[in-house]
């Protein structure tokens, strides 16, 4: 795995997810949205991820939780094959805007 | 010579007749039989397709059973489809919140282990002032040495501090080993936390893919049956109306005993032109005879049963 943050502009911030998404990416995760300011734009982008975990979903719902208290949104793009499966079964087409 | 000719054709006459009257209760008994046999066989067909057409609808009732459980919405949750189908929500659903608190839990075990941390600083701290006294201890006991009996009260006091500089070396010691042991704890902790927080969910949806599956054949199925079973209740609804030709046999074989015993009275009425009326005066009333047995000749007429009489009512 590996995880890359892409400011664009003040207020978004992409964060690129490589291979596989789970409980590795956690601290690398956690530091691309800790400190950002409010009113943050997030947009997870699962173009390369080939597989996720539930400890992925449980960072994205943190995530979530982060954004709610900080104001702002988060969008997960690009989601295909297992990971798009994942977000379907775990409902999260209720929490979040996912684009395929 | 004349007599005796007339004698022979009364007697022939009369044999004639006998045997006429014999052909035709013959015929009449035969066509009996036939309408018995036309009428039973059509009774035991018209039972035979009423017990098709209940063991038809008892099938089906059984059926629509069955797929009431696995689909019908009025049952909600009860039924086995969407309450399988929840179960599996509830068990992701279940899942999700475990790795999220596990998460948590592993983000606030980072904080807790950056104040652990400071305690160890603390720790190295204590250490430099017990150097730090260590020394003083040490240059005091000097002192007191030069000051010869007047230091002696003042070595005591040395050698008590010299002593309390230890107890805060091994007393920070002690800190650094219970906060080695705590950071143990703390990475066993994280350990335990990561694997509560990671469970692989490719099953869950290959279940569930299965499930989705399983329901859409079960659907097919239960259409499958449904188109066939009316294909059923159709066929066997023509073949009771199908059964009307007993009526109409009857018919045909009423009118045949009909037109046999009229054949009889003619031949009857025919045989005594030739005995009673004079030579001479045979043809015209003969004429007259066969002019009206040509009605004999024509075709009857069969009644077809409505429709209505017919009708069956399918399930």
């Amino acid at each position: 795995m590996s995880l890359e943050t892409v400011k664009q502009g003040d207020s978004c911030r992409v964060i690129k997810i490589n291979g596989r998404f789970d409980f590795s990416c956690h601290s690398a995760f956690r530091e691309a949205y800790s400190g950002s300011p409010t009113g943050t734009e997030f947009i997870v982008d699962m173009a390369e991820a080939s597989y996720m975990d539930s400890a992925a979903l449980g960072m994205l719902l943190l995530l979530r939780e982060h954004v709610q208290q900080q104001g702002g949104k988060v969008t997960i793009t690009n989601c295909r094959g297992q990971t798009y499966d994942v977000l379907q079964i775990a409902n999260f087409h209720r929490l979040f805007k996912i684009v395929q | 010579m004349a007599e005796t000719d007339a004698k022979h054709l009364r007697e022939a006459l009369r044999e004639y007749e006998a045997v006429v009257h014999s052909a035709t209760s013959m015929i009449r008994s035969d066509l009996e039989r036939a309408r018995t046999m036309v009428r039973d066989a059509t009774a035991r067909l018209s039972r035979s397709f009423d017990a098709l057409h209940a063991a038809a609808a008892s099938q089906r009732a059984a059926l629509l059973n069955v797929s009431t459980a696995f689909f019908d919405p009025e049952h909600g949750n009860r039924s086995f489809a969407s309450s399988t189908e929840a179960l599996m929500r509830q068990f992701v659903d279940e899942v999700v919140r475990v790795s999220r608190d596990s998460v948590r839990i592993i983000d606030q075990l980072a904080e807790l282990s950056t104040q652990v941390s400071g305690i160890v600083v603390s720790a190295d701290a204590i250490d430099g002032l017990a150097r730090e006294t260590r020394f003083i201890a040490f240059n005091a006991r000097i002192e007191t040495h030069r000051a010869g009996d007047a230091g002696r009260t003042f070595k005591v006091v040395a050698d008590e501090v010299k002593r309390l500089a230890n107890a805060s070396a091994t007393l920070s010691n002690q800190i650094r080993q219970n906060v080695s042991e705590c950071n143990t704890h703390l990475a066993q902790v994280h350990k335990t936390s990561a694997g509560l927080a990671s469970h692989d969910l490719s099953r869950a949806i290959e279940s569930h893919r299965g499930l989705s599956v399983a329901i859409g054949k079960l659907d097919a199925v239960n259409q499958e049956l449904d188109t066939m079973l009316e294909t059923v209740a159709t066929s066997v609804g023509e073949a009771v109306r199908a059964l009307q030709f007993e009526d109409m046999v009857t018919q045909i074989l009423n009118a045949s005993v009909a037109r046999v015993e009229r054949l009889g009275e003619y031949s009857v009425r025919a045989l005594q032109i030739l005995e009673r009326a004079p030579v001479g005066e045979r043809a015209a009333p003969m004429t007259e005879l066969v002019q009206e047995m040509r009605s004999l000749g024509e075709r009857i007429a069969v009644q077809q049963a409505t429709v209505d009489q017919g009708t069956v009512e399918l399930f």
